[in-house]
Protein backbone atom coordinates (compact mmCIF):
# COMPACT_ATOMS: atom_id res chain seq x y z
CA UNK A 1 0.00 0.00 0.00
CA UNK A 2 1.01 3.34 -0.98
CA UNK A 3 1.66 6.46 1.87
CA UNK A 4 -1.83 7.62 0.31
CA UNK A 5 -3.66 4.61 0.61
CA UNK A 6 -2.24 4.13 3.99
CA UNK A 7 -3.47 7.79 5.39
CA UNK A 8 -6.92 7.09 3.89
CA UNK A 9 -7.37 3.60 5.73
CA UNK A 10 -6.06 5.07 8.70
CA UNK A 11 -8.64 7.93 8.43
CA UNK A 12 -11.07 5.89 7.86
CA UNK A 13 -10.15 3.04 10.73
CA UNK A 14 -9.48 5.94 13.16
CA UNK A 15 -13.11 7.06 12.83
CA UNK A 16 -14.47 3.71 13.01
CA UNK A 17 -12.11 3.41 16.69
CA UNK A 18 -13.49 6.18 17.71
CA UNK A 19 -16.88 5.24 17.09
CA UNK A 20 -17.08 1.89 18.12
CA UNK A 21 -15.46 2.80 21.44
CA UNK A 22 -17.72 5.55 21.90
CA UNK A 23 -20.58 3.03 21.17
CA UNK A 24 -19.57 0.46 23.30
CA UNK A 25 -18.98 3.01 26.17
CA UNK A 26 -22.61 4.04 25.65
CA UNK A 27 -24.14 0.29 26.07
CA UNK A 28 -21.63 -0.76 28.75
CA UNK A 29 -21.96 2.54 31.23
CA UNK A 30 -25.91 2.07 30.39
CA UNK A 31 -25.72 -1.30 31.84
CA UNK A 32 -23.27 -1.38 34.19
CA UNK A 33 -22.84 2.01 35.39
CA UNK A 34 -25.60 4.50 34.28
CA UNK A 35 -24.79 7.50 36.85
CA UNK A 36 -20.97 7.35 35.20
CA UNK A 37 -21.00 9.85 32.55
CA UNK A 38 -17.75 9.96 30.32
CA UNK A 39 -15.62 12.58 31.31
CA UNK A 40 -13.80 15.36 29.62
CA UNK A 41 -10.33 13.62 29.62
CA UNK A 42 -11.99 9.92 28.51
CA UNK A 43 -12.80 11.78 25.54
CA UNK A 44 -9.38 12.50 25.33
CA UNK A 45 -8.11 9.55 25.87
CA UNK A 46 -10.44 7.72 22.94
CA UNK A 47 -9.89 10.13 20.29
CA UNK A 48 -6.19 9.90 20.96
CA UNK A 49 -5.84 6.44 21.68
CA UNK A 50 -7.86 6.03 17.99
CA UNK A 51 -5.00 7.91 16.44
CA UNK A 52 -2.37 5.49 18.07
CA UNK A 53 -4.11 2.61 17.06
CA UNK A 54 -4.04 3.30 13.12
CA UNK A 55 -0.28 3.72 13.94
CA UNK A 56 0.15 0.10 12.93
CA UNK A 57 -1.12 0.82 9.68
CA UNK A 58 2.42 1.98 8.45
CA UNK A 59 3.28 -1.75 8.58
CA UNK A 60 1.54 -2.59 5.42
CA UNK A 61 3.71 0.79 3.27
CA UNK A 62 5.11 -0.47 0.54
CA UNK A 63 5.87 0.65 -2.88
CA UNK A 64 4.71 -2.33 -4.83
CA UNK A 65 1.45 -4.24 -4.70
CA UNK A 66 2.47 -6.77 -1.48
CA UNK A 67 2.10 -10.51 -2.88
CA UNK A 68 -0.33 -12.49 -0.56
CA UNK A 69 2.72 -14.25 1.11
CA UNK A 70 4.28 -10.25 1.81
CA UNK A 71 0.74 -9.49 3.13
CA UNK A 72 0.36 -12.30 5.55
CA UNK A 73 3.84 -11.12 6.89
CA UNK A 74 3.04 -7.69 7.21
CA UNK A 75 -0.15 -8.94 8.97
CA UNK A 76 1.22 -11.04 11.72
CA UNK A 77 3.89 -7.90 12.26
CA UNK A 78 0.80 -5.40 12.23
CA UNK A 79 -0.94 -7.73 14.85
CA UNK A 80 2.02 -7.59 16.86
CA UNK A 81 2.42 -4.17 17.27
CA UNK A 82 -1.01 -3.43 17.77
CA UNK A 83 -1.09 -5.62 20.75
CA UNK A 84 1.78 -4.47 22.12
CA UNK A 85 0.02 -0.84 21.15
CA UNK A 86 -2.86 -1.83 23.46
CA UNK A 87 -1.41 -2.98 26.54
CA UNK A 88 1.24 -0.02 26.26
CA UNK A 89 -2.02 2.21 26.44
CA UNK A 90 -3.67 0.12 28.56
CA UNK A 91 -0.82 1.07 30.99
CA UNK A 92 -0.24 4.39 30.34
CA UNK A 93 -3.91 5.32 30.40
CA UNK A 94 -4.62 3.34 33.36
CA UNK A 95 -7.21 0.74 31.84
CA UNK A 96 -5.52 -2.27 34.22
CA UNK A 97 -6.69 -1.25 37.59
CA UNK A 98 -4.36 -4.17 39.02
CA UNK A 99 -2.32 -4.48 36.39
CA UNK A 100 -1.72 -8.31 36.81
CA UNK A 101 -0.65 -11.00 34.39
CA UNK A 102 -4.01 -12.38 33.98
CA UNK A 103 -5.36 -9.07 33.02
CA UNK A 104 -3.23 -8.54 30.24
CA UNK A 105 -3.45 -11.93 28.97
CA UNK A 106 -7.31 -10.94 28.45
CA UNK A 107 -7.42 -7.24 27.24
CA UNK A 108 -4.79 -9.25 24.56
CA UNK A 109 -6.88 -12.17 23.69
CA UNK A 110 -9.92 -9.52 23.64
CA UNK A 111 -7.60 -7.71 20.82
CA UNK A 112 -7.21 -10.97 18.96
CA UNK A 113 -10.80 -12.28 19.44
CA UNK A 114 -11.70 -8.60 17.85
CA UNK A 115 -8.87 -8.86 15.16
CA UNK A 116 -9.98 -12.56 13.58
CA UNK A 117 -13.61 -11.50 13.83
CA UNK A 118 -12.73 -8.62 11.46
CA UNK A 119 -11.04 -10.62 9.33
CA UNK A 120 -13.64 -13.33 9.21
CA UNK A 121 -15.69 -10.87 8.15
CA UNK A 122 -13.87 -9.17 5.46
CA UNK A 123 -13.10 -12.61 4.25
CA UNK A 124 -15.98 -13.61 3.90
CA UNK A 125 -17.26 -10.67 2.63
CA UNK A 126 -14.66 -10.81 0.09
CA UNK A 127 -15.16 -14.56 -0.73
CA UNK A 128 -18.85 -13.66 -1.67
CA UNK A 129 -17.23 -11.08 -4.38
CA UNK A 130 -15.01 -13.20 -5.88
CA UNK A 131 -18.04 -16.02 -6.89
CA UNK A 132 -19.88 -13.33 -8.57
CA UNK A 133 -16.79 -11.86 -10.53
CA UNK A 134 -15.92 -15.60 -11.25
CA UNK A 135 -19.84 -16.49 -12.29
CA UNK A 136 -19.47 -13.51 -14.74
CA UNK A 137 -15.91 -14.46 -16.02
CA UNK A 138 -17.66 -18.15 -16.70
CA UNK A 139 -20.15 -16.39 -18.48
CA UNK A 140 -17.01 -14.37 -20.52
CA UNK A 141 -15.60 -17.28 -21.58
CA UNK A 142 -18.31 -18.91 -22.65
CA UNK A 143 -19.07 -16.26 -24.94
CA UNK A 144 -15.66 -16.15 -25.93
CA UNK A 145 -16.02 -19.66 -26.98
CA UNK A 146 -18.91 -18.92 -28.92
CA UNK A 147 -17.36 -16.53 -30.61
CA UNK A 148 -14.09 -18.24 -31.71
CA UNK A 149 -16.34 -21.32 -33.23
CA UNK A 150 -17.88 -18.74 -34.74
CA UNK A 151 -14.41 -17.70 -36.39
CA UNK A 152 -13.69 -21.52 -37.27
CA UNK A 153 -16.66 -21.78 -39.16
CA UNK A 154 -15.91 -19.06 -41.38
CA UNK A 155 -12.32 -20.02 -41.19
CA UNK A 156 -13.63 -23.17 -43.14
CA UNK B 1 -31.23 -16.38 -43.86
CA UNK B 2 -28.77 -18.68 -42.18
CA UNK B 3 -29.30 -18.56 -38.12
CA UNK B 4 -25.70 -19.54 -37.27
CA UNK B 5 -25.65 -19.36 -32.99
CA UNK B 6 -27.09 -17.48 -29.81
CA UNK B 7 -23.55 -15.54 -28.54
CA UNK B 8 -23.02 -14.10 -25.45
CA UNK B 9 -21.36 -9.81 -26.43
CA UNK B 10 -20.93 -7.26 -24.27
CA UNK B 11 -23.43 -8.94 -21.82
CA UNK B 12 -26.24 -9.03 -24.17
CA UNK B 13 -27.79 -12.29 -25.28
CA UNK B 14 -27.77 -12.65 -29.32
CA UNK B 15 -28.81 -14.34 -32.07
CA UNK B 16 -26.29 -14.17 -35.33
CA UNK B 17 -27.92 -14.38 -38.47
CA UNK B 18 -26.88 -14.20 -41.69
CA UNK B 19 -27.84 -13.94 -45.20
CA UNK B 20 -26.38 -14.59 -48.15
CA UNK B 21 -27.29 -11.85 -50.95
CA UNK B 22 -27.04 -11.55 -54.99
CA UNK B 23 -23.68 -9.38 -55.67
CA UNK B 24 -26.30 -6.41 -56.83
CA UNK B 25 -26.91 -5.52 -53.58
CA UNK B 26 -24.73 -4.13 -50.94
CA UNK B 27 -23.44 -6.04 -48.23
CA UNK B 28 -24.34 -4.36 -44.79
CA UNK B 29 -24.67 -4.55 -41.18
CA UNK B 30 -28.36 -4.84 -39.47
CA UNK B 31 -28.35 -5.11 -35.61
CA UNK B 32 -31.58 -5.31 -33.93
CA UNK B 33 -32.38 -4.39 -30.68
CA UNK B 34 -34.88 -3.49 -28.07
CA UNK B 35 -32.92 -0.21 -27.45
CA UNK B 36 -28.97 1.13 -28.43
CA UNK B 37 -27.22 0.96 -24.96
CA UNK B 38 -23.43 0.42 -24.35
CA UNK B 39 -23.64 -3.23 -25.17
CA UNK B 40 -24.45 -1.65 -28.47
CA UNK B 41 -22.17 1.12 -28.65
CA UNK B 42 -19.53 -1.53 -27.88
CA UNK B 43 -20.88 -3.91 -30.50
CA UNK B 44 -20.55 -1.12 -32.87
CA UNK B 45 -16.92 0.03 -31.87
CA UNK B 46 -15.57 -3.47 -32.47
CA UNK B 47 -17.41 -3.79 -35.77
CA UNK B 48 -15.52 -0.69 -36.77
CA UNK B 49 -12.27 -0.94 -35.23
CA UNK B 50 -9.89 -3.22 -37.18
CA UNK B 51 -7.92 -6.01 -35.44
CA UNK B 52 -4.88 -4.08 -34.18
CA UNK B 53 -1.48 -5.49 -32.72
CA UNK B 54 0.85 -4.35 -29.90
CA UNK B 55 4.28 -4.00 -30.53
CA UNK B 56 6.36 -5.71 -28.56
CA UNK B 57 10.32 -5.86 -28.52
CA UNK B 58 12.31 -9.49 -27.83
CA UNK B 59 16.14 -8.70 -28.12
CA UNK B 60 16.63 -6.71 -30.83
CA UNK B 61 13.67 -7.93 -32.74
CA UNK B 62 10.26 -6.38 -33.54
CA UNK B 63 7.12 -8.51 -33.19
CA UNK B 64 3.61 -7.78 -33.88
CA UNK B 65 1.50 -9.14 -31.05
CA UNK B 66 -2.50 -9.63 -31.27
CA UNK B 67 -4.26 -8.04 -27.97
CA UNK B 68 -6.09 -11.23 -27.48
CA UNK B 69 -2.79 -13.56 -27.15
CA UNK B 70 -1.88 -10.66 -24.38
CA UNK B 71 -1.78 -11.80 -20.99
CA UNK B 72 -1.03 -8.44 -18.77
CA UNK B 73 1.33 -5.46 -19.19
CA UNK B 74 3.44 -4.43 -16.52
CA UNK B 75 5.29 -1.58 -15.67
CA UNK B 76 9.03 -2.07 -13.87
CA UNK B 77 11.52 0.47 -13.04
CA UNK B 78 9.84 2.67 -15.86
CA UNK B 79 9.77 -0.19 -18.38
CA UNK B 80 6.72 -1.62 -19.98
CA UNK B 81 6.30 -5.45 -20.77
CA UNK B 82 3.96 -7.52 -22.54
CA UNK B 83 3.31 -11.03 -20.82
CA UNK B 84 1.82 -13.63 -23.05
CA UNK B 85 2.02 -17.58 -22.76
CA UNK B 86 5.30 -17.96 -24.23
CA UNK B 87 6.96 -14.57 -23.90
CA UNK B 88 7.72 -11.75 -22.46
CA UNK B 89 8.16 -8.56 -24.77
CA UNK B 90 8.94 -5.21 -24.06
CA UNK B 91 6.82 -2.07 -25.30
CA UNK B 92 7.99 1.12 -25.79
CA UNK B 93 4.68 2.82 -25.03
CA UNK B 94 3.39 3.86 -21.33
CA UNK B 95 1.04 2.28 -19.04
CA UNK B 96 -1.53 5.06 -19.17
CA UNK B 97 -1.09 4.88 -23.28
CA UNK B 98 -1.83 1.14 -23.56
CA UNK B 99 -4.82 1.37 -20.68
CA UNK B 100 -5.82 4.68 -23.41
CA UNK B 101 -5.76 2.07 -25.74
CA UNK B 102 -7.11 -1.14 -24.69
CA UNK B 103 -9.24 -0.07 -21.46
CA UNK B 104 -12.34 0.49 -23.70
CA UNK B 105 -12.20 -2.94 -24.43
CA UNK B 106 -11.09 -6.38 -22.59
CA UNK B 107 -8.04 -4.90 -20.54
CA UNK B 108 -8.43 -3.17 -17.06
CA UNK B 109 -6.33 -1.57 -14.93
CA UNK B 110 -5.80 -3.96 -11.65
CA UNK B 111 -2.88 -2.03 -10.43
CA UNK B 112 -0.82 0.81 -10.34
CA UNK B 113 1.90 -1.01 -12.63
CA UNK B 114 -0.54 -3.56 -14.26
CA UNK B 115 -3.24 -4.08 -17.15
CA UNK B 116 -4.93 -7.37 -17.56
CA UNK B 117 -6.79 -8.81 -19.94
CA UNK B 118 -10.23 -10.13 -18.47
CA UNK B 119 -10.50 -12.59 -21.24
CA UNK B 120 -7.38 -14.34 -19.52
CA UNK B 121 -8.42 -14.88 -16.40
CA UNK B 122 -9.75 -17.78 -15.31
CA UNK B 123 -10.73 -17.13 -11.68
CA UNK B 124 -10.05 -14.55 -9.29
CA UNK B 125 -9.81 -15.25 -5.52
CA UNK B 126 -10.05 -13.52 -2.10
CA UNK B 127 -6.20 -11.68 -1.24
CA UNK B 128 -7.17 -9.90 1.77
CA UNK B 129 -8.15 -6.78 2.61
CA UNK B 130 -10.41 -6.41 -0.20
CA UNK B 131 -7.52 -7.07 -3.04
CA UNK B 132 -8.28 -10.26 -4.99
CA UNK B 133 -5.43 -12.44 -6.65
CA UNK B 134 -5.99 -13.15 -10.64
CA UNK B 135 -5.30 -16.88 -11.96
CA UNK B 136 -4.63 -16.47 -15.28
CA UNK B 137 -5.49 -20.06 -17.93
CA UNK B 138 -1.61 -20.70 -17.67
CA UNK B 139 -1.93 -20.71 -13.51
CA UNK B 140 0.52 -17.67 -13.10
CA UNK B 141 -1.16 -15.58 -10.13
CA UNK B 142 -1.16 -11.96 -10.25
CA UNK B 143 -2.80 -9.57 -7.03
CA UNK B 144 -5.63 -6.90 -8.34
CA UNK B 145 -5.31 -3.89 -5.94
CA UNK B 146 -8.75 -2.84 -3.96
CA UNK B 147 -9.13 0.12 -5.54
CA UNK B 148 -9.72 -1.38 -8.94
CA UNK B 149 -11.95 -4.06 -8.23
CA UNK B 150 -14.72 -1.42 -8.33
CA UNK B 151 -13.81 -1.33 -12.15
CA UNK B 152 -13.53 -4.95 -12.44
CA UNK B 153 -17.01 -5.17 -11.11
CA UNK B 154 -17.99 -2.95 -13.61
CA UNK B 155 -16.63 -4.07 -16.78
CA UNK B 156 -17.82 -7.61 -15.88
CA UNK B 157 -21.48 -5.62 -15.49
CA UNK B 158 -21.60 -6.65 -11.68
Amino acid sequence: MTIKNILRSMLNDYFIICTGIIACQLVLRSIYAPDNDLTLNELVFILFGGAIFTLPHLSFLSNKELSIRQWKKRRVIHFIVLEITVVCCAYLFGWLEGANLLEVLTLMLSVLAVYVLVWLISWQIDKGSSELINRKLAEFHEADEETANIERHFDK
Amino acid sequence: MIYLARIMIYHKNMKISIEEIPGAREEEIVIRCHAIDEGIYQIINRIKTPEDTVIGFLGNQIHRISPRDVFYFEAVDNKVFIYTKNEVYESKQKLYEIEEMYGSRFFLRTSKSMIMNIKKIKYVSPAFNGRFEACFINDEKQIISRQYVGALKSKLML
